[in-house]
């Protein structure tokens, strides 16, 4: 079983370290991970700006490296959701290896709990936590219940997995799955509703008394952090997949070169 | 005048000029519906919840009893009702054709045909303009049914309704299923009973 | 009936907005969504105000969906019920027609709003209408009726308290259910007083409703004719069902001896059966009640003396029919819970959308009419897809919002300050060489360039946001210094892991 490591373009280039503790995290459950050279993007920010044909090579090209593993893995739900609902118009129907990408590419938590059957990780993290559930994880992957759906016992496996996780404490929102208001070039392109939505999931999670927001998509994580960095409100934000391999809380980082 | 008899015919070959496959809709599986083990009670529940006032009756002159308990059917001068048994009313219905003659009614006592457990509605079938102007028109509306008479959801309502051949008559008709008075949230969202129609209901239910 | 002289066939074009407010007809083209909302999302009180008031809504609904434990079940055959007539609309249509005007009912079809609005006058012309009531009718207003019969000499009074207001105020709705939501009461208050007279200062809304029953009493009794819109059309049996929590649209057609029902071609349905699964969700989605206070079954017109006119309208309804992707949209039961559920439009107001349906299904619907005018509309979205899961009829609105944002591409309607970033960014990413060049760049740069050349107000991301601290190397760069060449994989490299942990 050839395990191959997809990581997102702004995890990459931003945050090394989530992808470096997703690596940690697949290689303790004893998975061979190979992370394939020359990967860049998946092609979402082109394709939700409505330009497809900028987006085409860029999907095809990540099929092309990734046609030949068994399993994929990204920590990331966006782009999960990306190569596995969005890339069809991209291929011929019966594209087989795009059938094969598309069929056999997963998001790093349902990975872990239903390709692996990750129980307790042996993890330490004695922080009370509070869950931002990431919109197309949840409401395109299903990773968890979205609050609007009645569709019953579907799992939560980013709660699931965190709670394998000693010493968590949890701090509840008010609104468990209210959009950050990152939406990609939707932060630029409505940067007032974008920061006004995000400044009011900051004041959820701080009001329920949580240290540190933790999600499975570090883009709704970056557009948050860098409302609290600038307000300098007392809250971090952790991935699931730093937090599953116990990283300590950050630090709060000085401004850039302020 | 206006062709738009060419409209008619224009709009009906536009939805033509694409074939699009239409799949067969399977019926309403019954086993997939909510039960309730008391439909009475649950009725009773919901309307009260919403703002209308259930009474169970062992009989109808307990109506004009409960009624009379009312300062605003004490004070009420103009009293149209269909059911003699339940309230001797003073408007007599049968005496007014123009249903602005209505204007000063105050209340209504109608009969209903049934009633629906989960979300408190009842079915209310007027033969003729008088009777179906005077439920929205009334001030306080009362409305009796059996509380045999109940169904427990809207599948089941309109069964019944089908069974009792509302929609296959030659001629005009008209129904409503009324819940509890008239309200709205329009000013700020805070809810205000007594909106255009009755600004309370009263359901009755007899044996 | 007296005889008339044949009217002057006067098919003016709707106006662009019959009423002045805040949608103005000059500037929309130029102005998207986020240049409209700036005011009211920025304006912190008001939009947390509103956001509130709707999320209220947004859960009412949920606690609705929790008590059916067949929620899901009723969606997905709502779903199918609506494919199924979308599909079979000709025929269900004509059904229809032959059944109304079996009971009584005169039947027309109007192409578009200003047919429409031309039927209208007729039928009123003819009886001397001169005093027109009307309860809520979103068709109606996408066709700008009003103004234009106002201009023709006919009092037209909104009937739906939310709809009378912003009439009396000279607004728009901003939402098809809730047409106020916007106004707090101590507005309401001074156009009460302004004109229904009541007393200056006064905003208690028991007190405003009353004034306005009292008012809206007097009109319903001198209405010459009413106006309706039409929930859903029974195909089967020639029906039409009205559902209203007031009591207006009874009201306006009980007293009255003509009865005008407007309908959108899509609100059809093909049995009596069917409206089992609609009256189970309308209002849980709407409003989070379990029905709505009167839902009224009409079958022909009130009596042999009265009329019932129903015109079906198309306005473009036909035309986003034959988009295979955008025609579920068509399933619309103009519930509003879209609206409710989005966090754009519970901060920006429905205002900011510049058209008669807003929020999610707005944005779906209007790049139809006019993809120029609309075109920031699919935009202003966050792809979160919480319309689509409240959606009673499960359309896919996010994902038609994201297809419309393709549609434009396709079109070449995207401005160069969106294609060319895109243009830009596809090249590095074919790239690699480029794009890890680029990016070894673009974290240097971050390192030591002074911070306004990044933070400054033309930047749209760092005028409110601090953008994320640079690492020292990228994952790539990390796992070709740690990873290659070293043989055990399952060690974690302690160095590297320091270094590059900054969040």
């Amino acid at each position: 079983m050839s395990v191959a490591l997809f990581v997102p373009c702004y995890i990459d280039q931003f945050y090394p370290d989530v992808a470096i503790a997703t690596l940690e995290l697949l290689e303790r459950q004893g998975v061979d991970v190979v992370y394939p050279q020359g990967q860049t993007c998946c092609g979402q920010p082109m394709a939700n700006t409505g330009c497809a044909d900028q987006a085409a090579p860029v999907a095809r090209r990540l099929v092309e490296l990734f046609a030949d593993y068994d399993q994929v893995v990204c920590p990331s739900g966006s782009c999960t959701a990306m190569v596995r609902h969005h890339y069809a118009d991209f291929f011929e129907p019966g594209d087989a290896k795009y059938e094969k990408v598309r069929s056999s590419t997963f998001e790093l938590c349902e990975y872990l709990v239903d390709v692996l059957g990750v129980g307790s990780l042996g993890t330490s993290f004695p922080h009370r936590v509070s869950i931002h559930q990431s919109c197309h994880g949840l409401r395109e992957l299903r990773l968890a219940p979205s609050s609007e759906t009645r569709c019953g016992n579907v799992p939560d496996k980013l709660r699931q997995l965190l709670q394998g996780v000693e010493g968590i404490r949890w701090a509840t929102p008010q609104r468990s799955d209210e959009c950050c208001g990152f939406g990609g070039t939707f932060a630029v392109n409505e940067a007032d509703v974008s920061v006004a939505m995000g400044r009011d999931r900051i004041a959820d999670h701080l009001a329920a008394g949580s240290e540190v927001i933790v999600a499975g998509d570090m883009s709704c994580l970056m557009h948050l952090q860098g409302l609290i960095r600038r307000s300098g409100t007392p809250i971090q934000v952790m991935h699931v997949a730093q937090v599953l391999m116990g990283r300590p809380l950050p630090q709060p980082a000085p401004l850039t070169h302020s | 005048m206006i062709a738009h008899s060419s409209s008619r015919q224009r709009i009906l070959d536009r939805l033509r000029s694409i074939p699009i496959e239409a799949s067969e809709v399977e019926p309403i599986d019954p086993s997939r519906l909510v039960r309730y083990d008391d439909p009475v009670a649950k009725f009773t529940e919901i309307l009260t919840l919403i703002g209308g006032a259930v009474h169970e009756v062992e009989h109808l002159g307990q109506v004009r009893e409960i009624l009379g308990t009312l300062p605003e059917f004490n004070s009420a001068r103009h009293i149209a009702s269909l059911i003699p048994a339940a309230v001797e009313g003073n408007f007599h219905c049968s005496q007014v054709d123009d249903p602005h003659a209505l204007a000063t009614l105050d209340w209504a006592i109608v009969p209903g045909e049934f009633g629906v457990a989960e979300n408190g509605a009842v079915w209310v079938h007027p033969t003729n303009l008088i009777e179906r102007t005077m439920l929205f028109i009334t001030q306080h509306l009362a409305v009796v049914i059996s509380r045999t008479a109940m169904v427990t959801q809207m599948h089941d309502a309109y069964q019944r309704l089908r069974a009792a051949g509302f929609g296959s008559q030659s001629g005009s008709d008209f129904g409503v299923f009324i819940c509890g008075p008239s309200k709205t949230a329009d000013i700020e969202q805070s809810l205000v009973i007594g909106a255009h129609g009755c600004r309370t209901m009263h359901v009755f239910l007899t044996p | 009936m007296s005889a008339h002289s044949p009217l002057p066939i006067v098919l003016s074009p709707p106006a662009a907005e019959d009423r002045a407010g805040h949608v103005n007809s000059a500037a929309p083209s130029a102005l998207g969504h986020p240049a409209m909302a700036r005011d009211f999302v920025t304006n912190v009180q008001r939009s947390r105000w509103h956001d509130g008031a709707l999320w209220f809504v947004r859960h009412k609904r949920d606690v609705q969906a929790s008590s059916i434990p067949e929620w899901e079940y009723l969606r997905q055959m709502a779903s199918k019920i609506k494919t199924s007539a979308i599909a079979r609309s000709a025929e269900l249509l004509e059904q229809f027609e032959q059944n109304a005007q079996r009971l009584g009912a005169v039947v027309h079809w109007a192409s578009d709003a200003a047919e429409h609005n031309q039927i209208v006058y007729e039928i009123l012309h003819r009886h001397d209408v001169r005093r027109l009531v009307k309860s809520k009718s979103m068709l109606t207003e996408e066709c700008h009726l009003n103004g234009f019969l106002e201009e023709r000499g006919i009092e037209v009074v909104d009937t739906d308290l939310g709809e009378r207001i912003v009439q009396l105020r000279g607004e728009p709705p901003s939402h098809i259910v809730l047409p106020a939501i916007h106004i707090k009461k101590e507005e309401v208050g001074e156009t009460f007083h302004k004109h229904l007279g009541t007393e200056e200062g006064a905003s208690d809304p028991q007190y405003l409703a009353e004034a306005a029953r009292q008012h809206l009493r007097n009109k319903f009794l001198r209405a010459e004719a009413g106006l309706t819109g039409v929930n859903f059309a029974i195909a089967e049996t020639g029906g039409i069902v009205v559902c209203t929590n007031e009591g207006n649209a009874d009201l306006g057609t009980a007293l009255p001896p003509v009865h005008i029902a407007s309908m959108g071609l899509e609100k059809i349905i093909p049995r009596l059966e069917d409206l089992s699964v609609f009256t189970r969700l309308l209002a849980r989605s709407a409003t989070g009640q379990p029905i709505t206070t009167y839902t009224s079954h009409f079958h022909g017109p009130r009596d042999a003396a009265s009329e019932l006119h129903i015109i079906i309208v198309d306005n473009g309804r036909t035309e986003l029919r034959q988009s295979e992707t955008f025609r579920p949209a068509l399933g619309c039961i103009r519930c509003g819970a879209c609206m409710n559920t989005c966090p754009v439009f519970r901060r920006s107001g429905g205002h900011s959308y510049g058209a008669t349906v807003p929020g999610p299904i707005g944005s779906v619907l209007n790049p139809s009419n006019d993809s120029v005018r609309h075109k920031s509309l699919p935009y202003a979205c966050s792809l979160c897809g919480s319309c689509t899961d409240v959606c009673p009829v499960k359309i896919p609105l996010h994902h038609q919002l994201l297809a419309w944002r393709k549609e434009f591409g396709k079109r070449g309607l995207l401005s160069i300050d969106k294609t060319l970033p895109m243009k830009a960014a596809s090249l590095l990413f074919r790239h690699p060489r480029l794009y890890r060049a680029a990016g070894r760049i673009a974290r240097a740069a971050m390192q030591t360039l002074p911070r306004f050349v990044f933070v400054n107000r033309f930047n749209l991301w760092s005028r409110d946001r601090e953008l994320p601290a640079p690492p020292e190397e990228s994952f790539t760069q990390w796992y070709a210094r740690s990873r290659k060449d070293s043989g055990n994989h399952a060690q974690v490299n302690a160095s590297g892991y320091n270094k590059n942990h900054r969040n």
